[in-house]
């Protein structure tokens, strides 16, 4: 559910590449803005710029030129350790392939997103474990990835960046490595994640039948928007 | 096996290019320290006989307490004497600018020329003077390491009584090589190095003659009497006629210098054995670095390996490629190091000769030297590297191809994880590192036993300093509970010494004892032996044994252990001794661990066999609240008195403090150094893997300096486990070492410092987080979104 506040604000964002003596231009002045409590889609085909678009609102990488403002913040002048501290505090990340600690349990994966954070040990169990709760798997609380399916996995990913409680949850390709039944039902929690908790979500994603769920879908190609649309529209 | 699979393993190996130079490296310095200790001691072996040949060393020497010279003239005419030098050897102390009352063995010699046995070879200056009696000759390597030069201005202090003296001749002398100690004395003086701190000076034998003569008796005597033999005679026969030739004046003890020299070969060869098991660590160490290496290399290249499968080639193809290639670097690497290690052992030995006063020969060393070299280095990475690459066999070319780990992950709480739970730890950074650990078992083991053996010998080493000197100062306060030792310049009787002793308020009681040379035929053999006989009841003195029991009838003797063993003697073996005119036999009842290498005899049974009261020195014991030190100055001060030494002063130390810091820091180094390449390579192989988990955390927001502690976390625990298992090891490599010890100290015993512990485990720590340091470096680089995006997490 869309409110009149701004959250992100990207303003003429531009990134290079250097690959041997080639300049890759991975994004060409992309300009938009993303409202609190909103479920934008970005979509675009391989090498359209949209992971490189999703690592500079997730501030794991800075622009060469332009702006990304998060809650008032310029992140792109931010240094390496400032925006590590900015990406702990408000943004959760979600990637393709789970990137879960195979050595760590499902609560203990959720924990290690915010233990930095909270020390005390009983807030920090039941926070993950609220978590878990929210995303329907907190039955797997005590397994290890090695015993989820893909599915399981994603959304034991998907409870360590809302535990967080950031204001942003950031998605790389959520669904990606998972089949098209699953696929839908991540897509539907976090649908529901977003009208329940009111947490803006970011997904980047290939799969156009998102736009069905998103409030908005933003299409990029050649590193420039050429298209935004508002929910259930596709390109 | 095609070229192109070769050529394909040689870029993956080569893709860890800095672990396999690192690996490398270590073999390299294993076969060059193998080759090199190889290449010293058969120098060393022809280089000591070619300087007992140069320097004129004496095949047989005699110590006696005093002999006229005139008694002993004959000595030159017996068949098969080359050559004969007498001389007055005393201890005393020389004072010069920075260095007041420094211990000094005197010899006293004839002026004019050197000795015809036993050379002084001038480096500078001349020799002694015949017109002036206060000049000295000081050896060259003492002089040059207390910047004493010719004309330089020194005060000579003997038999109490002071006086100066000039440097006029500075000389070589090979007089280390006999045994550190006036064989006089019953304890040993000082341990004497090149360095040290005891001065060998020469000063003409009229001054000593003079300080010491009482009275009665002839002037002209001296106390060592060397003899060379010519070659074919029969040494037994000349040794009898010798000692015939110095009867009826008593001697202390003899010394067959080719004994001397046999025993320091002895000492060469166990020294053969420490190279063994010197090189062999290494070389263990150097298996390690080349497991983790080559683990990491399979592991890295997982994807590469099962395409290839997938093509069809083979498990042991593949195997074979990696182990030819492997075995070729190590090939090379060997053939590198045997060609500079030889002369780099030539030209360490050589060094260290000459600063002993010996100058290098040439010897050749064992073709077999080479073929182990050839062999070990290529052999030891050939094994180690055989086991990472068997697990290729396991790679299915599907997972691997999908990048998919190889590796299980772990299920189930750790054994760390649960003992931690129970003491307390809940920490995430505890958790995270040991379930790391358990993930790759055999990289946390070997980083374990990387750092415990590099630990436990620098433990070893300090524990044998420690050893050697508190064992000493250890048996003497368990066994002897004398408060001074005191030798007489001649064997006094009874009524003698109790005329000496009484006017001394401070002198409670006293012991006897005669320390007496002899011969002996044991098993056959006729042999010259050292005999002490003392009140073996009393109560100043004490034995531990060995084995057997104390004398308790006629008849029956002692020996130390040392002793035994050098000439195969056990419990209940005969011994047929001369005393005065008289041949006795003798039953082995009792074995000793002593300080002393001598046999042991009642003391009343020897003066019985004597005919004589012959008393050379008494253990004294002085009145409660006495000071020893001044009761020592007091007794010293008499005229019949050469020493007189407190318990402490005979407890103080073998090796000098210089001497054993220096071990001690020089193993403990080289053990430091080891462990140091031993955590570098495994950690930064250990990051390598973890960098996936790491750019994970360092998304989630995890700041670098938190990525680093969770490294040096790792690095701690393991040091903690590595420290407690070094204790064992440390014991190990003492005990494996413990024979060559007690060739020094029968009763050497390894001590157990906790402050040196301590220290060690400080030290230990502080190298392990001082070898993560470049990976954690590496940390601060990671790129977030290129390793994410590779992702190998599940």
């Amino acid at each position: 559910m869309a409110t009149s506040t701004s959250l992100v604000q990207i303003e003429d964002l531009k990134k290079e590449y250097t690959l041997g003596e080639t300049i890759v231009h991975a994004l060409r002045g992309v300009s938009f803005e993303i409202m609190k409590g909103e479920f934008i889609a970005i979509l675009g085909q391989s090498g359209s710029g949209k992971t490189t678009l999703l690592n500079m609102i997730s501030a794991l990488d800075v622009p060469t030129s332009g702006k990304v403002i998060i809650s008032g913040t310029d992140v792109s002048k931010m240094s390496r350790d400032e925006r590590t501290n900015f990406r702990r505090k408000s943004t959760g990340l979600v990637f393709q392939f789970y990137n879960l600690f195979p050595t760590l349990t499902a609560v203990e994966n959720v924990e290690i997103g915010i233990a930095l954070d909270i020390k005390d040990k009983h807030e920090l169990r039941r926070r993950a474990l609220h978590y878990l709760e929210l995303v329907g798997i907190l039955d797997k609380a005590d397994n290890y990835p090695s015993q989820m399916s893909g599915g399981e996995q994603q959304r034991v990913a998907i409870a360590r960046g809302l535990a967080k409680e950031p204001p942003i949850l950031v998605l790389d390709e959520p669904t990606g490595n998972l089949d098209a039944e699953t696929s839908d039902a991540i897509w539907a929690l976090l649908k529901e994640l977003n009208t329940k908790t009111g947490t803006t979500i970011i997904a980047v994603t290939h799969q156009t039948s998102v736009s069905k769920v998103a409030n908005r879908s933003i299409f990029l190609r050649s590193g420039k928007v050429y298209g935004i649309s508002e929910s259930g529209e596709e390109e | 096996m095609t070229g192109t699979l070769l050529q394909k393993t040689r870029k993956e190996i080569f893709s860890q290019r800095g672990k396999v130079i690192s690996s490398l490296t270590l073999v390299f310095i294993g076969v060059f320290c193998y080759v090199a200790f190889s290449a010293m001691l058969p120098v060393m072996r022809v280089s000591v006989d070619a300087t007992y040949e140069t320097y004129a060393s004496p095949d047989f020497m005699v110590v006696a307490y005093s002999v006229p010279r005139d008694h002993i003239s004959g000595i030159g005419s017996i068949d098969g004497v080359e050559g004969v030098a007498s001389r007055y050897h005393v201890f005393g102390e020389v004072s010069f600018p920075g260095h007041d009352k420094n211990p000094a063995d005197i010899y006293g010699i004839d002026p004019g020329s050197s000795p015809d046995v036993f050379k002084l070879i001038l480096s500078e200056g001349t020799y002694l003077d015949p017109l002036n009696n206060r000049t000295i000759l000081v050896e060259r390597s003492f002089a040059s390491s207390n910047g004493l030069v010719i004309g330089s201005e020194m005060t000579v202090s003997v038999f109490g009584i002071e006086f100066d003296v000039e440097v006029v001749g500075i000389v070589n002398s090979i007089e280390h090589l006999l045994p550190h100690r006036n064989p006089k004395q019953l304890i040993d003086a000082p341990s004497r190095a090149t360095f040290s701190s005891i001065a060998p000076i020469w000063i003409d034998i009229s001054v000593l003659q003079e300080l010491s003569y009482t009275g009665t008796g002839e002037k002209d005597i001296v106390n060592e009497i060397l003899v060379r033999f010519e070659p074919g005679y029969n040494q037994t026969t000349i040794t009898n006629l010798i000692l015939a030739e110095i009867a009826p004046y008593p001697i202390v003890t003899t010394l067959g210098v080719s004994d001397l020299r046999s025993s320091e070969l002895q000492r060469f060869e166990i020294a053969d054995e420490a190279i063994f098991l010197f090189s062999g660590l290494i070389f263990t160490v150097a298996s390690f670095v080349v497991y983790t290496t080559v683990s990491r290399i399979i592991q890295s290249n997982s994807r590469a390996i099962g395409i290839t499968k997938s093509l069809g080639y083979s498990d042991s193809a593949i195997q074979r490629a990696y182990l030819i290639l492997l075995g070729i670097l190590a090939l090379i690497t060997t053939l590198i190091a045997i060609p500079i290690g030889e002369p780099g052992g030539r030209a360490i030995v050589s060094e260290i000769l000459i600063m002993f006063s010996m100058n290098a020969q040439t010897a050749a060393i064992s073709p077999t030297v080479y073929i182990v070299a050839l062999v070990v280095g290529p052999g030891s990475v050939l094994a180690a590297a055989y086991f990472p690459t068997r697990k290729i066999v396991g790679y299915e070319p599907i997972r691997a191809i999908r990048g998919s780990m190889m590796e299980k992950g772990y299920v189930g709480e750790t054994i760390l994880e649960k003992i931690g739970r129970r003491i307390g730890i809940r920490g995430y950074g505890f958790k995270y590192v040991v379930r790391s650990m358990s993930l790759n078992k055999t990289r946390a083991a070997l980083l374990i036993v990387g750092i415990s053996l590099g630990a436990g010998v620098a433990f070893m080493g300090t524990s044998i300093v420690s050893g050697y000197n508190t064992s000493l100062s250890s048996y003497m306060n368990q066994y002897e509970q004398w408060d001074l030792l005191v030798d007489f310049k001649a064997p006094l009787n009874l009524s003698q010494v109790e005329s000496l002793f009484s006017p001394i308020s401070s002198i409670a009681a006293y012991e006897p004892y005669l320390k007496l040379g002899t011969s002996a035929i044991i098993s056959g053999d006729e042999k010259l032996v050292s005999l002490l006989c003392i009140n073996t009841l009393g109560t100043l003195h004490h034995f531990k044994f060995e084995s057997g029991r104390e004398i308790e009838s006629a008849h029956e003797i002692l020996v130390d252990v040392t002793l035994a063993n050098s000439m195969g003697i056990d419990l209940n073996s005969k011994l047929n001794l001369t005393l005065g005119n008289s041949t006795i036999a003798f039953t082995l009842v009792g074995i000793v661990s002593s300080p002393l290498d001598v046999f042991y005899i009642e003391f009343a049974e020897a003066m019985d066999y004597l005919g004589q009261e012959m008393i050379s020195g008494v253990f004294v014991k002085v009145t409660e609240g006495s000071n020893p030190d001044v009761v020592a100055e007091t007794v010293f001060a008499l005229d019949d008195v050469e020493n007189s030494m407190t318990k402490s002063q005979a407890s103080s130390g073998v090796l000098s403090e210089s001497q054993g810091t220096a071990i001690a820091v020089g193993m403990a180094g080289i053990a430091m150094a080891l462990l140091l390449a031993v955590v570098w390579n495994i950690v930064s192989i250990s990051t390598s893997e973890r960098t996936p988990e790491l750019a994970q955390l360092e998304a989630l927001g995890w700041p670098r300096n938190s990525l680093t502690r969770l490294l040096i976390l790792e690095v701690l625990i393991v040091s903690f486990f590595g420290i407690i298992i070094s204790i064992p090891i440390g014991y190990l490599f003492t005990g494996l070492l413990d024979n060559f010890m007690k060739t020094y100290i029968p009763f050497y015993t390894p001590s157990f410092d906790f402050v040196m512990f301590l220290s060690i485990g400080t030290l230990t720590i502080f190298t392990a987080i001082l070898a993560s340091i470049p990976a954690a470096r590496k940390l601060r680089s990671i790129d977030i979104n290129r390793v994410i995006r590779e992702r190998l997490m599940t």
